[in-house]
């Protein structure tokens, strides 16, 4: 790690506003332009064929949105959400929209841009595909989530490929 | 936008609008109506485009517009003989003004040969070889015309056109709307300028001239309101009857007095203009045969907030419906007797959006008379093309993408289904080759038929070029339905080589694909040497659904009421089971496969039981029958439809979502792609190549 990019005293670089949440004993951060809106976990309507960290579709506002459960994602153990967890509803770039279920959000923070990072190699590592770098605050190290490679890459290649195709003739007799 | 494209667009609009029409009425002419009709109706499409070209300052398209009307013109009195060369030309014609106005409005250059051909043609025919250049009316109200029943009969309009102090200064040229006024018909015009200010206060950019035009036209009111309509507060447009069309025929003993047109220092009375026979009032439009309702041009982001709303509002409706269900019904009788009145107004209002946004089919069905002649011209066949039922109205985004698949299938059934002319008399057929375009509402779906009286699917070549393709195991032992069916696997083809006409790409499988993508269907059904029928299942509405709420576990599951044929709880007897895994209902003599939902979906907590559970007897076009076990069924409601994809994605067995009166989604199923899912995964463990397609 490059220690030298620890943020300085003096520094007037420009500030970005994040927000916190964590998974686990880890926390991580959304750029705040991309939150819609914060709900309490509550069951969401389950859609078949789709990957275990789909949890379902909600209603936001007259839109179904679906609901990720972000530590299987990263190829953590499942999420049991309780009433406890929050789902941070965000959006990508192409205005599309998904909900992120995590255990909780901590706070807002401010950081300078001086104290970001792009993302550093990790091999092997299941969470990095979805970070889109790091932020140095007080000494910790902190993954930003990069929602628009959440949002697009909803389901792995080749996962489901098998229903992609449009129906053919060996269904119907 | 300025103002003025702005009004180029709607002129622009208007005239894909009167086009068709155009080509509706050269397709009359070609077929057994009355053709005085035709030939007045595309009169007036063609001098339309003619006045808005002139207006517009698009001289090309003016000018063509100009000799076709001119032509037009001799053909109404009878001048010209409406013979083969004639309906060539009218053919010709419409197809060249269409060119002349994507030209206009995209700058795709019309063929330049094929314009002057065209133009050559209708000036000869219309005896204007000799005249000079320009504009010149040859408006049949303008002359003395009697005797002939072609003659349409005349109105004469007072219009008063004020300009406001903006017009200028949004970029509209009084003098277009005066020309625009002129190519309605005979006028007169006056200039006011009393408004005049002295040299020093002249401000150049108001215009301080009003106009009073006095216009003897056969065009009906709304052409006139129609100009007014596009200057929106521009400028003060006032529109005044004051001699009403001569009726034909004549009233006998009249008992109307004989009134004289209005007095006003500003109108010039017009000699020409036929004599007064009903009292003028400027409320009183013109009697004419075929009197256009008012319209109101309405941008379509508006019409789907309106669609929006009414979706809110069903929502919210199906909100309260549940919140009431547990209260007592005698103690709040008037409670619910308004819940239902709601109801039913909330049905009536979503009924009228979806009115709203239809649009008759005709927009797309008169476009394919020219296709034809090219085909035919083409490959050497001979086709006739019968339409019906082109009034009937879907939602507009559906006709916008229908054109696409109904144009390849039109080109696929001449290519592939009608027969060459020789073997169509060998085979002792009529030589000419039928089409038949049809379109229908059945319910809340339209179902567009395209048949031929072609070979029907040459069964046999298309499973061998299946197997060539490797679309299809060699040792596949299909059914002839399943072998129809392959001509929609996407890179099926049996052209054997690559034609103009089909089999550059562009497969039956992209029209499934479009068809599916609206909510629709495809079918087939062939018969050897007797022809192909097409069949597209398309939703009235691509928002609103009458769906079937079923309960499957602990959510609920909707099916679209339109493939619905029963539902039964069944008796043990009528459950057959073959092999353990997969057991049958036998329905009405057959056997349809039972699909539990439960285990389609890995659903957990539903009934296992087939007895104790209810089937939903589905029949879906182009795909296979189904038995879909739920536990219970809740009620037939109207639903909005929710689009999956617009934030997640496309997932198999399921067209969509809608929002419960719970506010939580509920999906809705998609019984083709369900059944054939289902199916797939069946058939890889043996035909795993057929999978593959």
């Amino acid at each position: 790690m490059d220690a030298k990019r620890q943020p300085v005293q003096a520094d007037d670089s420009p500030e970005a506003q994040f927000v916190s949440f964590e998974i686990g004993a880890d926390t991580f951060l959304i750029p705040i332009e991309r939150v819609v809106e914060f709900r309490i976990w509550s069951e969401p309507t389950a859609v078949p064929h789709t990957p275990e960290y789909v949890r379902g579709i909600v209603n936001i506002r007259g839109e179904i949105v679906p609901i990720y459960d972000v530590a299987a994602r990263m190829g953590r153990t499942h999420t049991q959400p309780t009433d406890r967890h929050v789902v941070v509803i965000v959006r990508g770039e192409d205005s599309r929209s998904i909900g992120l279920v995590v255990d909780s959000v901590t706070d807002i923070v401010n950081v300078r841009t001086s104290a970001m990072a792009p993302m550093p190699k990790i091999e092997g590592g299941k969470a990095t595909p979805f970070m889109s770098g790091v932020v140095f605050i007080d000494s910790k190290i902190l993954g930003v989530t990069d929602i628009d490679r959440l949002v697009q890459e909803t389901f792995p290649e080749g996962e489901h490929q098998t229903y992609l195709a449009p129906p053919d003739a060996a269904g119907s007799r | 936008m300025s103002e003025e494209e702005d009004l180029k667009r709607i002129f622009f609009l208007e005239c894909e609008e009167l086009i068709g029409n155009a080509e509706q009425s050269v397709e009359a002419l070609r077929g057994d109506g009355v053709p005085t009709e035709a030939i007045n109706a595309l009169f007036r499409a063609v001098h339309s485009v003619k006045g808005g070209a002139g207006a517009f300052g698009i001289e090309g398209l003016a000018k063509f517009a100009h000799a076709f009307e001119s032509f037009m013109d001799r053909l109404r009195k009878g001048r010209a003989e409406l013979d083969q060369a004639a309906l060539d030309l009218l053919f010709d014609g419409v197809d060249v003004l269409r060119m002349l106005v994507e030209e206009a409005r995209d700058g795709i250059r019309a063929p330049q040969a094929r314009y002057e051909a065209a133009l050559s043609g209708l000036r000869e025919a219309a005896g204007l070889e000799d005249e000079p250049e320009g504009e010149q009316e040859t408006l049949p109200v303008a002359e003395a015309e009697t005797g002939t029943e072609l003659k349409v009969p005349t109105t004469q309009y007072r219009i008063r056109f004020a300009p406001g102090p903006r017009l200028m200064t949004a970029g509209v040229d009084p003098l277009r709307i005066l020309r625009a006024i002129k190519a309605l018909g005979d006028v007169s015009i006056e200039v006011d300028d009393a408004k005049l200010p002295a040299l020093v206060e002249l401000d150049p950019s108001v215009c301080f001239y009003a106009w009073t035009i006095t216009l003897d036209s056969a065009a009906p009111r709304a052409d006139i309101e129609e100009i007014s309509e596009m200057l929106d507060d521009l400028a003060e447009i006032e529109i005044e009857v004051t001699c009403e069309p001569q009726p034909e025929p004549p009233p006998i003993g009249t008992s109307l007095a004989v009134t004289e047109a209005p007095k006003t220092a500003a109108t010039k009375p017009n000699p020409a203009a036929p004599p007064a026979t009903a009292p003028a009032a400027s409320a009183v439009p013109p009697p004419r045969r075929d009197k256009p309702v008012p319209t109101v041009r309405v941008d379509v982001p508006k019409l789907e907030r309106l669609g929006n709303m009414v979706g809110e509002l069903i929502i919210t409706q199906a909100f309260l419906a549940r919140q009431a269900a547990s209260l007592d019904a005698d103690e709040h009788r008037s409670l619910f007797r308004a819940l239902d009145e709601m109801s039913q107004h909330i049905r009536d209002l979503a009924d009228a959006a979806t009115s709203i946004r239809a649009q008759p089919l005709k927009v797309v069905f008169s476009r394919f008379g020219a296709q034809i002649r090219d085909l035919e011209k083409a490959t050497g066949k001979r086709i006739r093309l019968e339409v019906r039922g082109d009034s009937t109205e879907i939602d507009k985004t559906v006709v916008d993408r229908l054109s696409e698949p109904l144009t390849h299938m039109i080109r696929n059934s001449i290519d592939h289904g009608i027969e060459p002319t020789d073997v169509r008399i060998a085979a002792g057929k009529d030589p000419v080759g039928l089409l038949r375009l049809s379109a229908e509402q059945r319910g809340a779906q339209v179902v567009i038929e395209l048949a031929d009286d072609g070979g029907g699917v040459d069964r046999e070549r298309v499973l061998r070029k299946a197997i060539e393709k490797g679309l299809v195991p060699a040792d596949a032992a299909l059914t002839d339905e399943e072998i129809d069916n392959i001509i929609f696997l996407p890179g099926f083809s049996t052209a054997d080589s690559v034609t103009s006409i089909s089999g550059r790409g562009v497969g039956m499988d992209a029209v499934r694909e479009t068809i599916t993508e609206m909510g629709g269907q495809v079918g087939l059904v062939s018969r050897p040497g007797q022809g192909t029928t097409f069949s597209l299942y398309l939703p009235l509405s691509l928002a609103i659904l009458d769906a079937m709420v079923t309960v499957v576990g602990r959510q609920f599951y909707l099916i679209p009421t339109g493939v619905i044929v029963e539902s039964l709880r069944p008796p043990a007897s009528a459950i057959v089971r073959m092999d353990e895994a997969s057991p049958m209902l036998s329905w009405r003599g057959q056997m349809v496969r039972i699909l539990p939902l439960a285990k389609e979906f890995a659903i957990d907590g539903a009934v296992e039981d087939p007895t104790l559970s209810i089937l939903v007897v589905v029949r879906p076009a182009g795909g296979e029958m189904l038995a879909i076990q739920v536990d219970d069924l809740i009620g037939q409601e109207p639903v909005v439809v929710k689009s999956l994809e617009k934030n997640f994605r496309k997932v198999p067995g399921l067209s969509a979502a809608t929002i419960l009166g719970d506010g939580r989604p509920a999906l809705i199923l998609d019984p083709p792609t369900l059944g054939s899912s289902f199916g797939r995964r069946r058939k890889q463990e043996t035909t795993p190549m057929l999978a593959a397609g």
